[in-house]
């Protein structure tokens, strides 16, 4: 395994810290704004739409299906050298967001197209990653 | 959306310089910039004390190269001068157009320099604005958006590895004609699908070599251009257009709006792909040029892999494309030797590997997913 930490989330970004809370309970949430009703992926600081601040999170379905995946063979980060091979996946939520994560099992069943599914995985008390695996 | 500049600019390059490229162990990149710049002045056969424009690139993930830091080593005080964060010979081409446009200077010098290379920086790392979740999920290096884009392509239209892998095998062969070119054994198909996977389905010949070296331009009005050099090199058309909201856009990793950006530079130009005798596309991987020899039309959206199977691209190819061997063979150099190469083909000047009779050159850009940049180079001054 590697020796290197995994990257972990910023808890105390405002920005993103509702997301991260939502995980911890096994919710799926995205922002929405609160003046238009503009739903993104990745949270911003403002509503790219009206330019305005203020957000509702909402929880959405936490499945979809995979667009397209890269598959890693070497670890051009070296806190991933103890993953591979591993597979980072780009989710068309049923939303219509679409998001980055890792997938779990084996990387030769992946494909375009199919259905998949979140999976909460906490790293310790206070972060649980979302993970996505195969239906 | 931008309907573009309107007619012909009147915009000429005098000057072309470049350093060896590869490594440069002791020097640092705005000394390597230097050394690029005395090139480009040489061969514009002008004085440093010409330059009232100075338009610099700043070496990727660092400090150096600003305008401020070059300022004091090149002994100029011009009167227009600034730096590009992301740089790139064709953004930086623009602004010196633009400047000269706008009165703002006369005769730009446009320098780069990078010791990327000796001093190890990498682009393992994610980039841009989604960067932190990105990095959460071991989305690291362009690679990945990459080699999801090239899985997407062969989702949407069969393209297969074999295919890709002819943007690499063919631009080797042209490095092979290239004796700056830090790549120059030959591969063949077979070599390339032996590689192992970076980034499946992206080999290690799908991505750029880092490296140091440098190079510079001098450009004028086409005006004045035409006292100083009997081979200026006009531009027929600029174009640019961005994707900056970046994950927020519809479709970011297989980047439609780079078709824009080919409208607009071929409308300004009077001209159309059939025109194009030479394309430098920029290659930081091998996808994009599978991605821009279709949205600038060469074939159709969906065909590359069969257009590049065929050959086109190769020495002896219809389309000869990054004639160096672009990034993936020659040097990393942000797409500032891309140009270099075709001001000298353009003036017949590049030796083994000159493509007869070409007469334009199309040089398009892009900065990863955010935006892109092109322009129709050639001797004649007019279309
Ligand atoms: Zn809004």
């Amino acid at each position: 395994m590697s020796t290197v930490e995994k990257p972990l989330p910023d808890l105390s970004d405002p920005v993103t810290a509702p997301f991260w809370a939502a995980t911890r309970e096994g919710r799926l949430t995205v922002p929405r704004s609160t003046v238009c009703g503009y739903r993104l992926w990745p949270p911003e600081a403002v509503c790219p739409e009206c330019l305005q601040p203020g957000f509702a999170w909402e929880e959405v379905e936490p499945a979809g299906t995979l667009w397209s995946y890269a598959t890693y063979h070497r670890a051009l980060d070296p806190a991933f050298a103890g993953d591979l091979p591993y597979v980072v996946g780009l989710v068309e939520l049923s939303c219509g967001l679409k998001m980055y994560g890792i997938m779990r099992g084996d990387p030769g069943d992946m494909a375009i197209g199919r259905a998949v599914t979140a999976v909460f995985e906490p790293v310790n008390d206070d972060v649980t990653f979302v993970r996505w695996q195969l239906v | 959306m931008s309907t573009g500049i309107g007619p012909p600019p009147g915009i000429a390059i005098i000057g072309a310089g470049a350093t060896e490229q590869g490594e440069i162990p002791d020097e640092s990149p705005e000394v390597i910039a230097v050394r690029a710049s005395v090139a480009a002045l040489r061969d514009a056969g002008i004085d440093k004390s010409a330059i009232d424009g100075l338009i610099t690139c700043k070496a990727p993930l660092t400090t150096h190269g600003t305008d401020e830091g070059m300022g004091p080593l090149l002994g100029i005080n011009p009167d227009y001068s600034t730096t590009l964060d992301y740089g790139m010979a064709g953004f930086s081409l623009h602004l010196a157009a633009m400047a000269i446009q706008a009165g703002l200077a006369s005769t730009v010098l446009l320098t780069y320099g990078t010791n990327a290379r000796s001093a190890k920086i990498g682009f393992s790392r994610p980039i841009g604005g989604s960067a932190e979740w990105a990095a959460l999920a071991g989305f690291l290096h362009v690679a990945g958006p990459a080699a999801m884009a090239a899985r997407r392509h062969m989702h949407l239209y069969g393209t297969t590895e074999e295919q890709l892998g002819w943007v690499s095998v063919a631009q080797r062969e042209w490095a092979a004609l290239n004796p700056r070119a830090v790549f120059r054994t030959p591969m063949t198909i077979d070599d390339y699908l032996a590689q192992p996977y970076v980034v499946e389905p992206l080999r290690r010949a799908d991505l750029t070599v880092i490296s140091d070296g440098g190079a510079a331009f001098v450009v004028t009005s086409s005006e004045r251009a035409a006292d100083l050099h009997d081979k200026p090199v006009h531009l027929l058309g600029m174009a640019q257009r961005s994707a900056i909201r970046n994950e927020q856009n519809e479709d970011k990793l297989m980047r439609p709006w780079l078709g824009g950006i080919a409208d607009q530079v071929y409308r300004n130009a009077g001209l159309g792909p059939d025109d194009i005798d030479l394309a430098y596309l920029q290659d930081g991987t091998s996808v994009w040029v599978l991605q821009m020899l279709e949205w600038y039309g060469f074939c159709g959206v969906g065909e590359a892999g069969p257009f590049l199977a065929e050959g086109h691209t190769r020495p002896g190819g219809r389309l000869p494309v990054n004639t160096h061997g672009g990034q993936l063979s020659e040097s990393y150099t942000h797409n500032w030797m891309h140009l270099y190469e075709a001001v000298a083909q353009l003036r017949g000047a590049a030796g083994d590997r000159q493509v007869p009779a070409a007469e334009v050159a199309l040089h398009a850009q892009t900065h990863d997913f955010w935006k892109g940049a092109a322009t129709i180079l050639s001797t004649r001054s007019a279309a």
